[in-house]
This record gives structure tokens, C-alpha cells and sequence, in this order.
């Protein structure tokens, strides 16, 4: 009765990234990224997302936009165009973890 | 890369002022946290019930959803909703629609049911437990527990009812166990109340009378929902549903027509963008048995 193996299900590793995706729809998955301090990582978003900063924080830089690094602190939200190539740099002392929800 | 400023959903079952998760992203995004309130919901995205803001630079703003349309062309806004959850109390025990169903609710109960669009979901766990009911037992795991309570099952004058009851203990079937559910369904304010009072009355014995450890946490869990959501239909339908207790950054996938119901802890949750909710029990809200049966949840064992 505490089943619990019931459809919990095993996510996909890609390097710091875990992948949560929906078995059964293409509406939606979540992309959760583990970044050691210090670690710089960067991550191909195909299409619109939204980050959610959970633990720590980092520098996101748009690669192919001369702008200046956006911060993102401690539960702070971002939207992100479709097509996007996102270098993430931890800046905090301990591990940076954001989920990124997309499609 | 915009910043985005999010919708709260102050829902009876959240946490407290800055004891919650919600507040303190709230908080964070540059909203203002009021201690005395319940902050059960974030939600991210271009749902009509609660729309996200992007800061175009640092005085305006604009809906993500006319962002997306004026600058993309994306009429229907994001077909994704993503939320984070803070719970203190449980939610009700409620199903989301598949599409097909969506489309009729909301065509013929635009109030209650405000998109056209199915809300399969998932759950990924950021508190260090999360506690739920999934699902549907397995037949041979009801039939064990209405075995052991059918006495308490008797206060109830259903003579439709308590047939049902007989036929799952004795045929042990899955057409039975159909009967069954819907019969529980059905009951009638007084008779789920005489029952509900009955079970309060024998639980001691019934946690006596069973070495099955999982029922023991089953009666145990009726007891406490019971302070909370007293004589409440949920509360026998819930006897019947998988207990979950997940860990820190575990997660579930709720298709459409699964019966389940959040208990306590703080999760992320990424779903079709839909707010359809068609609830049985456990809530003050408002219950649509009628719309529940419809569902096929008898499917899902």
C-alpha cells in the first residue's frame, strides 16, 4: 500500500543536467542543472523556458548576445527565448541548482 | 533573458507567511510578503488565472503572454505552467481531466472549469519529504482493508452500497472493485457520516486487529485527516488510494484520470497549461462527484 515505485520515474543524466521529461506529452519537461562551485556550464535552450534559481546563485550570459552577465540570485525567475545558447557560471561558495521548465 | 515577476495563489492549504517557499520566492522576485497570509502557489507562465511579468528593462513591464504574441507570434501563450508548491495542509483528492473530457467540462461548465485543456503534471520534490496519495490499491490490497473495516461499513443503510461492499470481498474482481468505488461515490451526506464516525469509534481495534503495516499508516493518516477535514467523503475514498512518501529531489509523473492528492512538503511542479481541477473530497472547495465519476479512473490499478 506505501507503494513506492509507483510511477516514479528514473530522469535521464547529460553531464551536470538532470532530465525530468514527461513520458507521455510534449508539452512540458524540466531540466534540472547541478553546478559544482565555480563550474561554468553551458546549455542549448531549444525553446521557451523559464529558470528557477533553487539553491545559490550564477552569472547567465547569452552567447550570442554582446550583453553583460545577468546575476540570478537565491529563487529568482527568468524567462529565456527559444534558440538560446546559455553559458551558467556558479558564483556562490556552495552548489547551484536550477530547474529549467520547457518544451 | 528577461527576470520574471510571478502570480501567488493564497489556496487555504499553503504555508504561513515566510515559513513558506512561495513567500520567499515571492519575496526574492520583488513581491511583498504579507505574515498573516497563506502562501500556497508561484506560478510561471501565461495561465489567465495567475500571468507572469517580464521586466523590459528596469521601470516597465509586460505580460509574457502579449510578450510572446506581439514578438512571436504565439497566440496561445506557453503550453507549459510551471509552479512551485508550499504545503501545510493536504489538497483535496481531485483527478485533471484527459482532452477530450477538458473540452466538454468546459463547454458545458465554463465556471467551473475555466480552459479546454488537459493538465497531465509532474512533481519534482524540493522539501526533504513529500507525502501524497497516488492512485488507486491494487485489488487485493482493498479488498484486504474493506474486509478488516466492513463493520464500520455497515452503519451505512445503502442497501446498493453494502451489496457492492459483499461482491468486492467475495468476487474479488475488478468489475466489483468498479461498482464498488462508484457506490462510494454516490453515498449519500448521512451515510458516509454514519460510517465516517463508526470508523473513528472502532480504529483502535481495527490497528490492533491488522499485522499490515501500510494499513496501520492508512489508519493512522485517517484519523489525522479527520481532525482537519472532519466527516469529509475524501476520507473513506482516501482509505483506498496509494500512501507516498517521496524523498528530496524524487519525482512523479500524474497523468490525466489519476486520482491523487498532495499531503505535505514543497515541491516543483511542470504541467500542461491548464487550471481544470475536478475534486472529491478533503476541501471546502467545490466537489464534483458527478464529473469524478465520469472519469475513467478505474482504468489506473
Amino acid at each position: 500500500m506505501t507503494d513506492n515505485s509507483l510511477n516514479k520515474i528514473i530522469p535521464s543524466f547529460k553531464e551536470n543536467s538532470v532530465i525530468y521529461s514527461n513520458p507521455r506529452y510534449d508539452d512540458f519537461k524540466v531540466i534540472k542543472v547541478i553546478l559544482s562551485p565555480n563550474q561554468v556550464s553551458s546549455i542549448t535552450i531549444e525553446n521557451f523556458s523559464i529558470i528557477f534559481v533553487n539553491n545559490g546563485k550564477c552569472l547567465l550570459k547569452d552567447r550570442s548576445e554582446i550583453v553583460e552577465n545577468l546575476q540570478v540570485n537565491q529563487f529568482e525567475t527568468i524567462f529565456v527565448e527559444r534558440n538560446k545558447e546559455l553559458i551558467i557560471e556558479n558564483i556562490h561558495q556552495d552548489s547551484t541548482i536550477l530547474f529549467i521548465a520547457t518544451f | 533573458m528577461y527576470k520574471l515577476k510571478c502570480a501567488v495563489q493564497n489556496y487555504d492549504w499553503g504555508q504561513i507567511g515566510s515559513d513558506s517557499l512561495v513567500a520567499k520566492i515571492f519575496s526574492a522576485n520583488g513581491g511583498l510578503v504579507d505574515e498573516n497570509k497563506k502562501y500556497a502557489e508561484y506560478w510561471m507562465g501565461t495561465h489567465i488565472n495567475g500571468p507572469s511579468y517580464i521586466e523590459l528593462d528596469g521601470e516597465s513591464k509586460i505580460s509574457l503572454w502579449k510578450f510572446l504574441r506581439e514578438r512571436f507570434n504565439l497566440q496561445d501563450g506557453l503550453p507549459f505552467l510551471f509552479k512551485v508548491l508550499s504545503i501545510k495542509d493536504p489538497l483535496s483528492i481531485q483527478v485533471h481531466p484527459d482532452k477530450q473530457l477538458a473540452k466538454y467540462l468546459h463547454e458545458t461548465e465554463k465556471n467551473n472549469y475555466k480552459d479546454p485543456n488537459h493538465k497531465p503534471e509532474m512533481a519534482i520534490v524540493l522539501s526533504e519529504s513529500f507525502e501524497m496519495f497516488y492512485g488507486l490499491l491494487q485489488l487485493d490490497s482493498a479488498r484486504e482493508i474493506l474486509e478488516l473495516v466492513f463493520s464500520s461499513f455497515v452503519a451505512s443503510q445503502s442497501e446498493a452500497f453494502l451489496k457492492s461492499c459483499e461482491k468486492l470481498i467475495s468476487e474479488k474482481s475488478h468489475k466489483s472493485y468498479k461498482i464498488f468505488l462508484q457506490e462510494l461515490i454516490l453515498l449519500e451526506e448521512k451515510e458516509y457520516k454514519n460510517i465516517i464516525q463508526s470508523l473513528v469509534d472502532s480504529v483502535n481495534n481495527y490497528q490492533y486487529n491488522t499485522e499490515n503495516s501500510s494499513i496501520k499508516i492508512k489508519l493512522k493518516l485517517f484519523e489525522t485527516l479527520n481532525e482537519t477535514f472532519k466527516y469529509d467523503r475524501g476520507l473513506l475514498f482516501s482509505l483506498f488510494m496509494n500512501y507516498l512518501h517521496l524523498k528530496q529531489g524524487e519525482f512523479i509523473f500524474i497523468d490525466a484520470n489519476v486520482p491523487h492528492a498532495y499531503i505535505k512538503g514543497d515541491c516543483a511542479e511542470c504541467m500542461a497549461n491548464s487550471d481544470n481541477v475536478i475534486r472529491l473530497g478533503l476541501t471546502p472547495k467545490f466537489v464534483d462527484s458527478k464529473n469524478f465519476l465520469k472519469v475513467k479512473i478505474c482504468l489506473i490499478f
